[in-house]
């Protein structure tokens, strides 16, 4: 399979109050079409920033990340925002639904970022939406939905661009242990369905368990992939 | 689809957004009113003037403006009036004999400008004979009757059928009067004018000055429309150069300059009151972008660009702007259609207006034109107020935002 995201020689250091934090600390990565891969490690290990980094939310202080063969370090924010919205689906740790909008329009919302026509944008919303088991909460706002509802509505937003990459940040940290199991079994499906790389990070071994491939992220490094196993 | 978020973004928190809003429809209530209020007053002055005082354009002899003897009547008259009654932007006119005297009764004297009308052309002109407050029944039919003012009558002591004598130069330079019997009184809201007016018939001052029957000093012009004041004037001049043709803007130079710089006095107040509530409009949507800063860095995570933020920022500012603007004007309309029919009552201050020539009642005015202007001018000011807190979206990062709380 092809490899679709890679990083080399990655490094963010923070230098904000005059000392020196590695959030990154020399990481080399590579992921392949379609894994199911969750990056864990405890709080503070760099997680999130790895994520940020391969979203191209952040910049790096120093090396390349490479995603869908597009290197996102040469380009401006501009430039990564266009690239986002085409290709990376975003399933965030509180859910950051747009609380005005809908379930529906929350996840005709990147469609209609991308010009789509409304018919298109109605008809994948609610296609997603009852692959997520909300065909009938579509047009509930987010006040009135479980926090495990909330979440499955933002993996059907992240679908909804038809991205080639989702990326997770901590997707299953406020839900409870039966809305985590739905979560996770939704994304497994949909990681199949949709053929698009998922990569999340979590501390919760529930997710760990489920995810096909888990990399171990500690102070800014890897220091276990099961990819070298 | 951001027209449809940005209006939504506003009811979030429905009371900042409502105080925005009344302030807006509070402050615009205010400037509408106060410039529906000195329009008003202007509209009503000028309107007061030219019917009742100098007509929209006056015909002289030049050397009569400049020496106001009896002897420089109009030349041509005969001619100018033939083409008056040819010019189809003329509604009426009257010619006029004016001449500087004195009026004197037993008690006191004054000085005056004695008019001497024809009244069946004078009241095609001007509307002085609806400010008649007493008079004999067919009070011009009379031997030697004058019309005077009730101040005027009330300053001299005398009354209706009251004798008084008139004393001017006649034609001759010689000193010569004659006996007058007030016939009628009236009463305008210019207290200059009325000390100042006496008014008799034509024909009878102009015996006595040693005048033609068919001369005059002045023709007042009365046209259809305020519009072609300037138009009529230059075909006047055209056709006759040796006459001297005024427009009331010459004449009464004080409210000519009074119309020129209202407008633009109007909005500079306008201005400033759009200026104060842009510091609230600003501070309101700077607050809505600081609480919404992980949503915003979200909204950037997921592919929505820069322009698209700060469009749906400036959309914001402006739909709560134009909303408190709507209703303020709506608001407006109904207390300015309310009252150009019961006017505002200005009696405490009934003195000093008519020491200007202001009536006490005032009835507020306003053109549509205005009404589009502040729209405008609303529009600008949301724009302009936008830009400050869509600048701080805009520096937004979304790893950074999304961290926050």
């Amino acid at each position: 399979m092809e490899t679709v995201i890679k990083v080399e020689k990655l490094y963010k250091i923070y230098n904000e109050t005059g000392v020196e934090v590695k959030a990154i600390n020399g990481i080399d990565l590579e992921i392949k079409e379609g894994e199911f891969t969750a990056i864990v490690g405890p709080s503070g290990s760099g997680k999130t920033t790895l994520l940020n980094m391969i979203g191209g939310l952040d910049n790096p202080t120093s090396g390349i990340v490479e995603v869908g063969g597009v290197l996102l370090t040469d380009m401006s924010s501009s430039q990564l925002i266009d690239f986002r919205k085409n290709n990376i689906g975003f399933i965030f740790q509180s859910y950051n639904l747009i609380p005005v909008l809908t379930a529906k329009e929350n996840v005709e919302f990147v469609m209609q970022l991308q010009g789509r026509s409304k018919k298109e944008c109605s008809q994948r919303a609610i296609e997603l939406l009852e692959a997520v088991g909300l065909g009938d909460r579509i047009n509930s706002r987010p006040a009135k939905l479980s926090g495990g509802q909330q979440q499955r509505v933002a993996v059907a937003r992240a679908l909804a661009s038809n991205p080639r990459f989702i990326l997770a940040d901590e997707p299953t940290a406020n839900l409870d242990s039966k809305s985590t199991e739905n979560l996770l079994d939704i994304m497994l499906k949909l990681n199949l369905k949709e053929k698009a790389t998922f990569v999340f990070s979590s501390h919760d071994q529930r997710v760990v368990n489920k995810a096909r491939r888990v990399i171990v992220v500690e102070d800014g490094k890897i220091i276990n992939d099961d990819a070298n196993n | 689809m951001i027209y449809s978020l940005s209006r939504k973004n506003i009811w979030r928190n429905k009371v900042r957004s409502l105080i925005v809003m009344g302030s807006v429809t509070v402050g615009l209530i205010c400037g509408i009113f106060f410039i529906a209020f000195m329009n008003g007053m202007t509209v009503q002055r000028i309107n007061s003037a030219i019917k009742s005082e100098v007509s929209h354009i006056q015909i002289h002899n030049p050397a009569f403006l400049d020496d106001n003897e009896v002897q420089y009547t109009i030349p041509n008259i005969a001619e100018i009036t033939n083409l008056l009654d040819t010019t189809s932007t003329i509604m009426a006119y009257a010619p006029r004999i004016t001449i500087t005297g004195m009026i004197g009764s037993a008690r006191s004297s004054e000085g005056v400008k004695i008019v001497g009308i024809n009244p069946d052309k004078e009241r095609m002109v001007t509307d002085i004979h609806t400010k008649i407050t007493d008079s004999v029944p067919n009070y011009f039919g009379k031997k030697r009757p004058i019309m005077i003012s009730k101040r005027l009558a009330d300053k001299m002591r005398v009354k209706l059928n009251s004798k008084i004598v008139l004393t001017f130069q006649s034609t001759t330079g010689e000193l010569t009067g004659a006996p007058f019997k007030v016939t009628a009184l009236y009463q305008t809201s210019n207290k200059v004018f009325d000390e100042m007016m006496v008014f008799v018939p034509q024909q009878k001052i102009a015996a006595i000055a040693g005048l033609k029957s068919n001369q005059a000093h002045e023709i007042a012009i009365l046209l259809k429309s305020d519009l072609q004041t300037a138009d009529t004037k230059e075909n006047i001049t055209e056709a006759f150069p040796n006459i001297t043709v005024r427009t009331w803007k010459k004449i009464m130079p004080e409210l000519g300059m009074m119309v020129d710089m209202m407008d633009s006095m109007l909005y500079v107040f306008m201005i400033i009151i759009l200026v104060a509530l842009a510091f609230g409009i600003i501070n309101t949507m700077m607050m809505a972008v600081l609480e919404r800063q992980r949503e915003i860095g979200m909204l950037m995570a997921i592919g929505m660009n820069k322009k698209r933020v700060f469009t749906m920022i400036m959309l914001e500012t402006i739909y709560i702007s134009m909303t408190g603007a709507i209703v303020g004007m709506l608001i407006s309309h109904l207390i300015l259609s309310t009252l150009a029919n019961t006017g505002i009552d200005m009696s405490l201050y009934a003195e000093g207006l008519e020491a200007y020539g202001y009536d006490k009642i005032i009835y507020p005015a306003i053109d549509l034109i205005h009404y589009i202007n502040i729209s405008v001018l609303v529009v600008i000011t949301a724009i302009v107020s936008s830009v400050w807190p869509a600048r701080k979206a805009l520096k937004l990062k979304p790893a950074v935002s999304m961290r926050i709380e």
